[in-house]
């Protein structure tokens, strides 16, 4: 009977303890902003070995000098990596430097192993085929619609040195 | 002269033998006192020869082989008070010895073997010293040692990095200050020198002991903040086969951001050790698959280990020890914010990592005379990083591959009853083979020497030096480093024993700090071959003693530690982030002239009515509070991520089923972490910290104690708060785990 006791009590005190919440929390944080879309691929997929990554990357400032040292500076963010050999593919970028001007959004390929060099631009955000467009984020703004076609046998212009 | 000492060595080894004379058996068993319930796993030795057994399940042991004559034979175990008693053997004589050990508070009477590289009682050492028990790894579902040792007050562990005291901040992984042992031998990288917490399986490990601050006097670089001496276990008299299997799952974060779907981790472990005569092996294996909480995160990592113990006569023996660990896993390296911390931010980590360790030791034991042994312990450890894509291998990306071989000779001596010498030369090299870090070799030797006068009559001191020289390819020649160490202990008359001591250590840069070049995870990293050696000196002064204190009508015994210390650190290395154009530069530098000043107090206690199972009381209570201030003496300010107030609590309730155990772990929030490194941006939120509040929830039926099955079914909540922290910037620590175990051990 006693130890029964001994056990009920020691149950209580580790639900206790479960009820406890804390320690770090992501929504206190300053309201950031969100833009997604769709990435649709078309044309031939270059083979695997020039395909180390894929991503969506939203710059402040156009021309980029290069991706890296853009995203290192502050001055651009990526979204996570993209699947390959797919059609389609949708995307999610999380601004949370708002209110911030993106001047340039694209999905860039790394297609050699130089994480600094090896990029190039596969696909560019823009509604009037030739010139890219900007986006101005708010705090809390969700920015839906944003979607980028990627032609790999009609690549854009490159931007990068 | 060469020939003539080959004589020499080859007579004695003759004589030592004793070759000719029929030979004595002492068997019999050991038994706790009261209970009479047979004790599993103590030590027993004959002093001065290499002979002894460890006890099996039954308390049994047996130890053959003894040449006639009068020995003390040395019984200790955990928990337990050491006996000593002499005994006559006649040639050809069994004789059969029942032991009963008087269970004692853990601390006194302790054997320990890191404070002066033998085996001495904890009263005896002149420096703290803190210790795990098997017991304790293998219950709470651990998988690596790093997560058992942040239950030990004083100690925090920052990812790969372990601190003790306030030594070490958060330097990823390289250059530990910390000097990790196993049997003796050192297991730092040749590269990086660092600690691989996962180069061993748990299974293997009989007990871990922490020794807290300075300790180059006798071990020599990195042994700045303490040493970690892992003690590999002993094969037993009888066949012993155990097993761990173990799967959990994680609890999905409170916050969509962060969730990333269920995940789990499950692994097993296996065992078999036993004695043949004269020759003891032990194998164990291990593999853990954890798919981790985050993305990018998970691993699969395996693990063997083997270890033949051959005792050539009562006066030597060899042990050949190796151990192999591969672990692949995701290149997770910091988040992309604490928005969304369980996904990765480092632009790298669609890579994957494989690392590969394996030691291979030799330890020959010879005892010359009844007080003169010698130990020569000879290792090598090779360890082997590489990044790899997904999809394809190259040779470009991050690699390494580093061996480190160590050959040391040590002496123990006893001139008189009272007076013991140790002395030892040690030589150390480390050859690299690298993309980061191009080919390098680094070379150390030393010679040390010790003595210890008048062990508690009621005053003991303890001299020592130790002389080191390094070498470094492409590295300027530093002076030899002297490490000089007092220690004094005092056994009062009033039963408190105190202790007080100072020392001089020192750390060599490693081939990672001095010569890495690379591109990787964002940062650019660059080269400085002009690195010193950090140095610093550690005083302390300490006192213990078990009080027995009225509580209702029992008589608590109240085992308590404290001690007071202060560290002054000079030349620190710390890496130093620099904007420069378009980079982010990386480059370690001796930045920092530190001062760590502290309190430690540790305790342990048992209260309640004391039961067959649990005969110092059901419930048992231990922890440690310490008090830190740790100072950047240049910047006049704190010194990066150290907390200031550590302490932790475990609780235990035996009862007749099995055990009930909570545990609580507090770190202060981290005083200042890297501003550079937050005014970058580099890591997204580098600044997020908070304190650290964990509870760990245990409860183990044990089948053993009601159904005689020697099988344990155990439940784990880890982070029972669910409190999410972190303790380097940029990694959420792990959230609520639930993990079931079954252990059988026969």
């Amino acid at each position: 009977m006693r130890w029964g006791k001994v056990g009920v009590e020691a149950l209580l005190v580790g639900s206790l303890v479960c009820g406890c919440t804390g320690g770090l929390d992501p929504t206190q944080l300053p309201r950031e902003a969100m833009i997604r879309g769709i990435v649709s691929f078309r044309g031939a997929w270059p083979p695997v070995d020039s395909l180390r990554d894929l991503r969506v990357v939203a710059f402040q400032q156009y021309p980029p000098k290069d991706v890296l040292g853009e995203v290192l500076g502050g001055r651009a963010i990526f979204s996570e990596r993209l699947p390959f050999y797919v059609e389609q593919t949708p995307y999610e970028l999380t601004v949370e430097q708002v209110p911030v001007m993106f001047r340039y959004l694209i999905v860039a390929q790394q297609y050699g192993p130089d994480l600094f060099r090896h990029w190039r631009v596969v696909g560019v955000y823009s509604s009037r085929d030739t010139q890219p467009d900007s986006i101005w984020v708010e705090p809390g703004g969700v920015y839906p619609n944003v979607d980028i076609v990627v032609d790999f046998d009609h690549l854009p212009p490159q931007p990068f040195e | 002269m060469v020939r003539t000492l080959k004589w020499a060595i080859a007579i004695g080894f003759l004589l030592s033998q004793g070759l000719a004379q029929p030979r004595a058996v002492l068997q019999g068993q050991v038994v706790e006192a009261g209970t009479r319930q047979p004790l599993s796993g103590a030590t027993v030795r004959l002093e001065g020869t290499v002979l002894g057994a460890v006890t099996a399940r039954s308390g049994a042991f047996r130890i053959t082989g003894i040449p006639p004559g009068e020995y003390v034979v040395s019984v200790s175990m955990v928990g337990y008070q050491r006996l000593q008693q002499v005994v006559r053997l006649g040639a050809g004589d069994t004789l059969r010895l029942v032991v009963a050990l008087e269970p004692k508070p853990v601390g006194f009477g302790e054997v320990v073997v890191t404070a002066a590289k033998r085996a001495q009682t904890l009263q005896e050492a002149p420096v703290s010293i803190a210790v795990l028990e098997p017991q304790m790894l293998q219950e709470r579902s651990f998988t690596r040692l790093d997560e058992a040792l942040r239950t030990l007050p004083g100690v925090v562990i920052s990812r790969d990095q372990v601190s003790i005291r306030g030594s070490s901040g958060f330097a990823f992984g390289v250059g530990s200050r910390t000097l990790l042992l196993v049997d003796g031998i050192p297991l730092l990288s040749g590269d990086g020198g660092e600690l691989k917490y996962d180069a061993l399986p748990l299974l293997s490990i009989g007990r871990v002991e922490v020794l807290k601050g300075a300790a180059s006097a006798l071990y020599g670089t990195a042994a700045l903040g303490g040493v970690i001496n892992i003690l590999t276990d002993e094969p037993p008299e009888e066949a012993r086969y155990r097993f761990r299997l173990y799967g959990g799952v994680y609890e999905r974060p409170r916050f969509s951001e962060w969730d990333v779907g269920q995940r789990g981790l499950w692994g097993l472990d296996v065992g078999y050790a036993q004695r043949f005569g004269s020759v003891g092996v032990i194998f164990n294996g291990a593999t853990v698959r954890d798919e981790s909480f985050r993305s990018a995160g998970d691993s699969y990592r395996w693990q063997l280990f083997g270890k033949v113990r051959w005792t050539l006569s009562p006066k030597a023996a060899v042990t050949a020890v190796g151990h192999y660990a591969d672990d692949d896993r995701g290149n997770w390296i910091y988040w992309a914010s604490l928005r969304q911390a369980t996904r990765p931010g480092n632009p790298d980590s669609s890579q994957r990592v494989r690392s590969r360790k394996a030691a291979y030791a030799m330890h020959w034991q010879q005892s010359w005379t009844t007080r003169l042994t010698s130990l020569l312990r000879i290792g090598m450890y090779w360890t082997d990083f590489a990044n790899r894509w997904a999809e394809e291998g190259s040779n470009t990306l991050p690699q390494s591959s580093a061996y480190s071989l160590s050959a040391e000779w040590q002496w123990n001596g006893q001139l008189q009853r009272q007076f013991l010498w140790t002395a030892g030369i040690q030589g150390v090299g480390n050859f690299v083979e690298s993309v980061l870090y191009g080919s390098r070799r680094q070379l150390m030797g030393a010679v040390y020497g010790q003595l210890e006068l008048g062990t508690l009559q009621p005053v003991g001191v303890t001299v020592g030096a130790r002389v080191d020289w390094e070498r470094t390819e492409g590295a300027p020649a530093q002076p030899p480093e002297v490490s000089p160490r007092l220690g004094i202990t005092y056994a009062s008359w009033f039963g408190v024993q105190f202790r007080a001591t100072l020392g001089r250590a020192f750390r060599a840069p490693t081939v990672a700090e001095r010569f890495a070049a690379v591109r990787a995870a964002g940062f650019v990293v660059r080269a400085n071959p002009e690195l010193r050696p950090e140095r610093g000196w550690t005083a302390e002064i300490g006192a213990m003693d078990t009080l027995w204190l009225p509580f209702r009508t029992w008589r608590l015994p109240l085992f308590a530690d404290i001690a007071l210390f202060q560290s002054d650190f000079y030349d620190f290395v710390e890496p130093r982030f620099q904007s420069r154009q378009e980079e982010v530069v990386v480059q370690f530098t001796n930045l920092t002239r530190a001062r760590i000043q502290g309190l430690e107090l540790t305790f342990r206690t048992w209260f309640g009515p004391a039961t067959a199972w649990s005969p110092m009381g059901i419930f048992h209570v231990n922890g440690g509070v310490t008090f830190l201030e740790p100072r950047d003496r240049r910047r006049n300010d704190w010194l990066r991520y150290r907390s200031r107030r550590l302490s932790t609590i475990s609780w235990v309730l035996s009862l007749p089923w099995g055990e009930l155990q909570m545990e609580y772990r507090y770190q202060s929030r981290v005083e200042r972490v890297d501003e550079e490194l937050k005014n970058l941006g580099l890591i997204s939120n580098a600044d997020a910290r908070v304190p650290i509040h964990v509870v760990d929830i245990r409860a183990t039926v044990e089948f053993a104690r009601w159904l005689g099955v020697p099988l344990a079914l155990t439940v784990n909540l880890r982070n029972a708060l669910d409190y999410y922290y972190t303790e380097v910037p940029g990694n959420l620590a792990s959230p609520r785990q639930l993990i079931l175990q079954l252990s059988g051990d026969w």
